[in-house]
């Protein structure tokens, strides 16, 4: 025997969570439900399984699984604002729908056959504006678990998924909306509210003019819902995608960049300047000689290593540096060994110590040629040197003794 | 020879490969104005090739050993990769928050990337240097006097934009497998 609307009811209203956790389940599953999974829940909630198909809340299928009932899964997704989210192949066919209905009311005369015409015309419009609130609010749903990804999906999905959401979605659902395209039925629902609003003014026949009012605010209602849906298109979820998309974008691309610096695999450069003019020959050129030389000399006598270290821990082992100095002789650019040599210990190497380790040009073991015509920028962390070019070499009187 | 406003500024700056920012005006649009000039300027005088981006311009070149490039990139990769592991939204982060050096130093010393930041020499014992660096090529800008804190520039978007082109890279890599 068939229960009756209210049995139905009363079993949906005792049995709550147990019919969302059902359509959970359900729409994960395309509406499919298979057997034992059906089966634990029942017996999960002490519910016989039998109920459920006799009250036609699901249909059993050949294989003895089972698929919710189309009329309840509408009806569920209604109630619980848990919406499918469907093509907008879909969405679209209500523009032709409507156009073709709209065309033959305002073709025919036959009164009856209006309102006919009328009625279905709002049955059109009103199953249109229900799926556009469930596409949107369905969209909106699953940016939002995008966003905040509890299926802990690794950015290359959340780009695609953003992306696919976007492309098949999005933006169809926005081009069904745009009231720019002559062709978007947003356009068609004008003319026919245009329409509904003459006629509604105008028929004679009290019933016809009460479809016509009725046609007339379905439409308006339709106008209005379709403006807070692309207001949530547009302002809210298109720009929730998009950066859910750069932002997973970047991060894949930070990921692969960390990864391939830590395999030492990193050959991009941007080629950015190093920072130093080009090599010009500077006017004051004898000058800065001199001043380099005399800060040498000045710098000598000025070690003064309290407890026998230096600033930074730094203590100027003259000794040693000239031993490799000797080793490596003859040097053609002996400032450059020097800036070299330090840079090794330091990368942002400072003046002073730059000029202390140049005193080695003075010793006695050593003969310095200057290239007069030459010169280059030394870039030291505090100042950039134009310095000459001096060639070093053992000086062979000192061999003789 | 009429010089075009600026000239000197513009031609030091970016040879000592400074950004110049949309932010300094009056740079800006002078380089901006007489782009077809400079960009011959730079490519016959020295063979580099000026790029101007909306909001910032700079100087490349295929023949430099620069490093600091490189050590940048990965540099802005650890801090993103923190700030997300942090759920914070790091691109708004970037974009518009304030960074203190400590808060730096502590994602550069994190056990994941202290050895990947020690190889690559970015520390050097000192961050604030490495900043500084930073802070003369206009890719950050300090907020205090005692330069402690600070802001990264819209310069950072040639980086963030390397990341995204490493990442469509990654996936045509991928859906060429998956094919």
């Amino acid at each position: 025997m068939k229960a009756s609307g209210k049995t139905v009811l009363n079993f949906l209203a005792d049995n709550y969570i147990f019919i969302e956790q059902v359509f959970g389940i359900a729409k994960s599953n395309n509406f499919f439900i298979p057997h034992e999974i059906l089966e634990a829940k029942c017996l999960q909630f002490e519910i016989a399984i039998e109920k459920l198909a006799s009250y036609r809340i699901v249909q059993v299928l050949g294989d003895g699984n089972y698929e919710l009932n189309k009329r309840f899964s509408d009806f569920l997704a209604f109630l619980l604002d848990d919406f499918r989210l469907d093509l907008p192949e879909s969405i679209k066919k209500y523009q032709q729908s409507i156009a073709q209905i709209f065309t033959q009311l305002c073709e025919t005369e036959e009164t009856s056959k209006q309102e006919d015409l009328a009625n279905g015309l709002v049955s059109e419009i009103q199953e249109f504006t229900l799926q556009i609130h469930a596409n949107t609010h369905s969209l909106y749903d699953q940016a939002m678990e995008l966003k905040s990804n509890k299926k802990q999906i690794d950015y290359v999905d959340k780009v695609k998924k953003a992306g696919h959401l976007v492309k098949n979605y999005i933006k169809p659902l926005n081009d069904i909306l745009n009231k720019e395209d002559p062709q978007a039925l947003i356009r068609q629902l004008y003319k026919v509210s245009d329409f509904a609003n003459l006629q509604r003014h105008n028929v004679q026949d009290l019933l016809l003019r009460k479809q016509f009012e009725k046609l007339y605010q379905h439409v308006a209602y339709a106008n209005e819902e379709i403006l807070k849906n692309i207001a949530l298109i547009t302002k809210e979820l298109t720009p929730l995608l998009e950066r859910i998309r750069t932002e997973s974008l970047v991060l894949t691309g930070v990921n692969e960049i960390l990864l391939k610096a830590r395999k030492g695999k990193i050959d991009w450069k941007v080629g950015l300047q190093r920072g130093k003019r080009p090599g010009v020959y500077a006017s004051n050129f004898e000058l800065d000689v001199k001043v380099l030389v005399e800060n040498a000399f000045r710098q000598q006598p000025m070690i003064i290593i309290p407890d026998g270290v230096a600033d930074d821990n730094w203590i100027f082992d003259k000794d040693a540096y000239k031993e490799v100095l000797l080793q490596q002789l003859p040097v053609k650019n002996f400032f450059q060994w020097c800036f070299e040599q330090l840079q090794k210990e330091e990368a942002d190497l400072k003046a002073e110590k730059f000029y202390i380790l140049s005193a080695l040009l003075f010793e006695k073991e050593i003969r310095a040629e200057f290239q007069k015509t030459e010169k280059f920028t030394i870039d030291l962390a505090d100042y950039e040197l134009q310095v000459p070019v001096v060639s070093v070499e053992v000086n062979p009187s000192t061999q003789e003794n | 020879m009429h010089y075009p406003e600026y000239h000197k500024q513009l031609v030091n700056d970016l040879l000592e490969g400074k950004f110049i920012l949309w932010s300094d005006h009056q740079l800006f649009t002078s380089l901006k104005k007489n782009k077809d000039f400079y960009a011959e300027f730079f490519q016959e005088t020295y063979g580099y090739e000026l790029i101007i981006r909306n909001e910032y311009a700079y100087l490349t070149s295929d023949d430099t050993d620069e490093k600091l490039s490189r050590n940048f990139t990965v540099f802005l990769a650890i801090v993103c990769y923190e700030l997300s592991q942090n759920s914070e939204n790091f691109k708004e982060k970037l974009e518009f928050g304030e960074f203190t050096t400590d808060e730096i130093l502590l994602y550069l010393e994190s056990p994941t990337f202290s050895e990947l930041v020690s190889e690559l020499g970015i520390l050097e014992n000192d961050l604030n240097r490495f900043l500084k660096q930073l802070a003369r090529r206009n890719l950050l800008q300090y907020t205090d006097k005692e330069q402690y804190k600070f802001r990264f520039t819209k310069a950072i978007d040639l980086f963030l934009t390397l990341a995204e082109v490493v990442a469509h890279e990654k996936m045509q890599e991928m859906d060429q497998t998956e094919s």
